[in-house]
């Protein structure tokens, strides 16, 4: 899976957003906003193709977290991302 | 055309082709509204009626006020070049398209990063602060209340300044040709030190906004054409930069010096 468009992720204040940078054919009345961890994972798949278990290794290999809770927090954050149309296979 | 005086460029330069300009308008042209154009907008401004019609790219916009009517022709639709069937030596017709100038300024210039906003601006040493808010939430009270108490400050704009992001990433905001009801046009600018979102309270507190608050307070400040996604997104897309660099605080304040002195300390403790 990708983002759909060129997608930035902007730092305001103390919370991160995610901005769509396309000009054209997106509507931008949704903005979404993203906790620390989500803005850091986030981040590192922009421009790529990736996987849920890619979002899991990293996840893993930053934070102290056990694999089952990771892998179900990452599935709920990419399934409502796909559910807004930011995100695609 | 008073008040555009201070803005006039004094010593016109000889313009070639490749300067750019922002955009034109030429007057006492003829427009013709013919059976293509569809409807796409019918709005109440202020107590104007302004219809936006579009056939491909030609968009014609007709501005209604007062049993008067003009109409205004992008036929690009790139924002550049208008043609209008109004005259700029009749006031009445210029009262009509002064409010054509102040839209069309802030959608031709979204492309460079900058956008109208809907703000009372107060300047000192070069540094400003915009206050945001509602209409009647006390923006220019607020304004009112810094003249009063606060030594060497300034009011830029009262009402629509114009920010833009800078070439070499500063924030700056520009005084303009337009400032609600009060009489403030000022061609001048100041460094964006932070953007203070106003509401009435029964007492004074202040408070920095994050995230999608932040970013709310601005974007519901700022002059979007909801009919265009180009500019709508081009101007998101500008704030947020902004706010990466420039703070956004919440203000519950009751009309008192104590207000004042809170906003105060964002310029001096800057």
């Amino acid at each position: 899976m990708h983002f759909k468009n060129d997608i930035s992720i902007r730092k305001i204040g103390d919370e991160s957003i995610i901005a769509l940078d396309s000009e054209q054919g997106v509507d931008y009345t949704q903005v979404i906003s993203l906790n620390e961890t989500a803005a850091f994972l986030l981040n590192s798949v922009i421009g790529k193709e990736f996987s849920i278990e890619d979002l899991v290794e990293k996840l893993l290999s930053e934070y102290e977290v056990d694999e089952n809770t990771a892998r179900r927090d990452i599935t709920q954050i990419v399934n409502q991302l796909k559910q807004i149309g930011i995100i695609e296979e | 055309m008073k008040i555009y005086e201070p803005f006039f460029v004094k010593e016109t330069p000889f313009l070639t082709e490749a300067d750019e300009l922002v955009f034109t308008l030429s007057g006492d042209k003829s427009i013709d509204l013919h059976p293509d154009y569809k409807l796409v907008s019918d709005i109440d401004f202020n107590g104007v009626k302004i219809k936006e019609y579009k056939d491909g790219n030609s968009m014609i916009a007709c501005l209604l006020a007062q049993g008067k009517q003009l109409s205004l022709q992008n036929k690009d639709g790139d924002w550049k070049r208008f043609e209008t069937d109004g005259s700029f030596t009749n006031p009445d017709d210029f009262r009509l398209l002064k409010l054509f100038l102040v839209t069309a300024y802030g959608l031709s210039t979204s492309h460079l990063k900058t956008f109208k906003i809907h703000s009372s601006v107060i300047e000192k040493d070069g540094k400003a602060l915009l206050f945001l808010g509602r209409s009647g939430t006390g923006k220019s009270t607020h304004s009112r209340l810094w003249l009063q108490h606060v030594e060497g400050c300034s009011l830029l704009n009262d009402d629509e300044p114009i920010v833009r992001l800078m070439p070499d990433n500063t924030v700056r905001v520009f005084g303009a040709p337009w400032s609600g009801s009060t009489p403030c046009y000022r061609n001048e600018s100041a460094e964006v030190v932070a953007f203070v979102q106003l509401e009435q309270h029964s007492e004074n507190s202040i408070r920095k906004a994050d995230g999608i608050e932040a970013l709310r307070y601005v974007v519901e400040a700022a002059a979007i054409l909801g009919s265009s996604a180009t500019h709508r997104n081009r101007v998101i897309n500008t704030i947020s930069d902004i706010l990466e660099k420039i703070p956004v605080y919440k203000l519950q304040n009751l009309p008192n010096e104590e207000a004042a002195r809170m906003t105060e300390k964002l310029l001096t403790e800057k």
